[in-house]
C-alpha cells in the first residue's frame, strides 16, 4: 500500500493516528476518499459509504497539506489548482475547494482553501473484462464508457489499458492522461502516455505522432469534439469516458449526442455502481 | 631562547590574523553562493515553474555542498535544519526566512520573494566587501600588536 505511505507523509500526524485508531486495516485499504473541511468534520468514503470523523482542520493545516501535496511548490501547480485539483502520485488526486481568485473573467488561483478531497483510485483486476471482450469481438471499435461521478470509469479504463496492451493482445495504446489518473504504476506493456496535456492537444499529438492502434482518454468535453472527429476519420478506435447514467441520459446530454454523431463510437458501456464494486452493461450503438 | 619564543608568539599572531582574514573571505563567499542559489531558484521558477525538489537536485555549488545546505535540502529536510551549517548568523536567518516563504505562493509572488532576498543579499555583500580592506588591516594590526605585547611580556 504505497499510497498509504504517501498520505501519511502529507496528512497531519494526528489525523493518520486517528484513522489507525478508529478504522481496521481492511477498512483503511478500502478507503476511496478522504475529505477535510475547514472548521467542520472530516469524512471518509469507504466502500461507497460516507463516514464522519470527529476532527477539525484549521486554515493553516489545510494550506500546509496543500503545499505538501504540491511538493512544497504551490507555484508549480497553479494551472491544475485553477482547474480544481492537484495530481498526486499513485494515480491519486487532490480536489481543492475554496475561494476563487478571479482576474477579469478568469480564475487565476484559489485563495482561502475551505476543503481538500483526496481521491484514492482502485485497481480492480478484470474490471474491463466485458469491454475487452466486446472490443475484441468487433475488431477494435470505438467505445464510450458512461457512468455517474465516481462510478468507476477511470478504474475500468485503467484495466482496459492494461489488458489490451499486455500479454497476447499486445496492442499499441496511446493514453491521453490529462489529470494523471490513468497511467500510474500499473501500466501495460505497449502503452505510451501523454501526461498532463490538455485533452484536445493530447488527442492530436497521439494521432499524428504516435501511430497508435487505440487511443484512450478520460472524461471528454465540448472542446474535444473536433479531435474526436479527426480520430474517427483516421480509423483509429477511441475508447473514452463521459458522465452519463444510462442510454437515455446520454442521448439527452448535448455533449453525448454530439460525440455519438461523430461516428467514433460503435459501442457503449454503462457502469452500475453496486455496494461492492460495479457491474458493466455493453450496448451496440448504430447511430 | 627568549628571542626564539618571542618570534614564535609573533608568528602565532600572524597565523591567527591569516585565519581570521580567510574566515572573513569565506563568509563573503557564502553570501555570494547563497545569492547564486536564490538567483537560480528565481530562474527555475520564472522559466520552468520547477518544483523545489527538482531545483535542489539540479543546483550545485561547492560552498553550499560543503556546509551541508544543499545535501540537507535534497534529502527533504526543512530549511531550519539545512541552515545549521551556515556560520554567519545573519545569513542563516535570512535563508531561513526565505525558505519559509518559498513554495507558499504562486509564481509572481515567489519571484517577488526571490527578488526581495536577492536584493538584501547583494546589499549586505557589497557592504561587507567595501569594509573588507579596512577590516583586514584592523585584524592584522590587532593580532600582530597583541602578539608582540604578549611576546614582550615574556621577554
Amino acid at each position: 500500500m504505497e499510497w498509504m505511505g504517501y498520505l501519511k507523509g502529507v496528512l497531519p500526524p494526528w489525523f493518520w493516528q486517528m484513522i489507525e485508531r478508529d478504522f481496521t486495516k481492511e477498512k483503511q485499504e478500502k478507503m476511496e476518499e478522504i475529505r477535510l473541511r475547514l472548521d467542520r468534520c472530516a469524512s471518509l468514503t469507504i466502500g461507497g459509504e460516507n463516514v464522519r470523523v470527529s476532527c477539525l482542520c484549521d486554515e493553516k493545516e489545510l494550506q500546509g497539506i496543500l503545499v505538501r501535496c504540491c511538493r512544497g511548490s504551490l507555484y508549480a501547480y497553479r494551472e491544475s489548482i485553477k482547474n480544481g485539483y492537484v495530481p498526486l502520485p499513485y494515480g491519486m488526486r487532490l480536489g481543492v475547494v475554496g475561494q476563487a481568485v478571479v482576474e477579469g473573467q478568469q480564475v487565476t488561483g484559489v485563495g482561502r482553501v475551505s476543503a481538500l478531497v483526496f481521491r484514492i483510485p482502485r485497481r480492480v483486476v478484470g474490471a474491463a473484462k466485458d469491454v475487452v471482450a466486446f472490443w475484441r469481438a468487433r475488431r477494435g471499435c470505438g467505445i464510450l464508457v458512461c457512468a455517474t461521478v465516481a462510478g468507476g470509469k477511470t478504474t475500468l479504463l485503467k484495466d482496459f489499458i492494461v489488458q489490451i496492451s499486455s500479454g497476447e493482445m499486445g496492442v499499441r495504446c496511446a493514453v491521453v492522461d490529462t489529470r494523471g489518473e490513468l497511467c500510474p504504476d500499473t501500466l501495460g506493456e505497449l502503452v505510451d502516455v501523454l501526461e498532463g496535456y490538455p485533452r484536445g492537444v493530447g488527442l492530436e499529438i497521439a494521432l499524428r505522432t504516435m501511430s497508435p492502434q487505440v487511443i484512450v482518454c478520460d472524461e471528454l468535453g465540448h472542446g474535444e469534439i473536433e479531435g474526436v472527429m479527426e480520430i474517427c476519420h483516421s480509423g483509429i478506435p477511441l475508447v473514452a469516458s463521459l458522465h452519463a447514467r444510462d442510454r437515455d441520459d446520454l442521448l439527452k446530454h448535448h455533449l453525448g449526442r454530439q460525440l455519438l454523431d461523430t461516428g467514433a463510437f460503435q459501442g457503449l458501456c454503462f457502469i452500475d455502481r453496486l455496494r461492492e464494486g460495479f457491474r458493466t452493461r455493453m450496448e451496440v450503438y448504430r447511430g | 631562547m627568549r628571542m626564539l619564543g618571542f618570534a614564535l608568539i609573533v608568528m602565532g599572531g600572524w597565523g591567527i590574523s591569516l585565519h581570521l582574514v580567510r574566515e572573513m573571505k569565506q563568509n563573503i563567499s557564502t553570501w555570494v553562493a547563497c545569492g547564486d542559489f536564490v538567483r537560480y531558484i528565481r530562474l527555475q521558477i520564472d522559466c520552468f515553474l520547477s518544483p523545489q525538489d527538482q531545483i535542489f537536485h539540479s543546483f550545485s555549488h561547492p560552498i553550499l555542498e560543503g556546509n551541508g545546505l544543499l545535501p540537507a535540502l535534497r534529502s527533504g529536510e526543512d530549511m531550519e535544519v539545512a541552515v545549521k551549517g551556515i556560520k554567519d548568523k545573519q545569513l542563516a536567518d535570512m535563508m531561513l526566512r526565505f525558505g519559509r516563504e518559498l513554495g507558499q505562493g504562486y509564481r509572481e509572488e515567489q519571484l517577488r520573494v526571490c527578488d526581495f532576498y536577492l536584493a538584501q543579499m547583494v546589499t549586505h555583500r557589497e557592504c561587507e566587501e567595501e569594509k573588507m580592506p579596512s577590516q583586514i588591516k584592523i585584524k592584522r594590526t590587532v593580532c600582530m600588536v597583541g602578539a608582540m605585547l604578549v611576546g614582550l611580556l615574556f621577554l
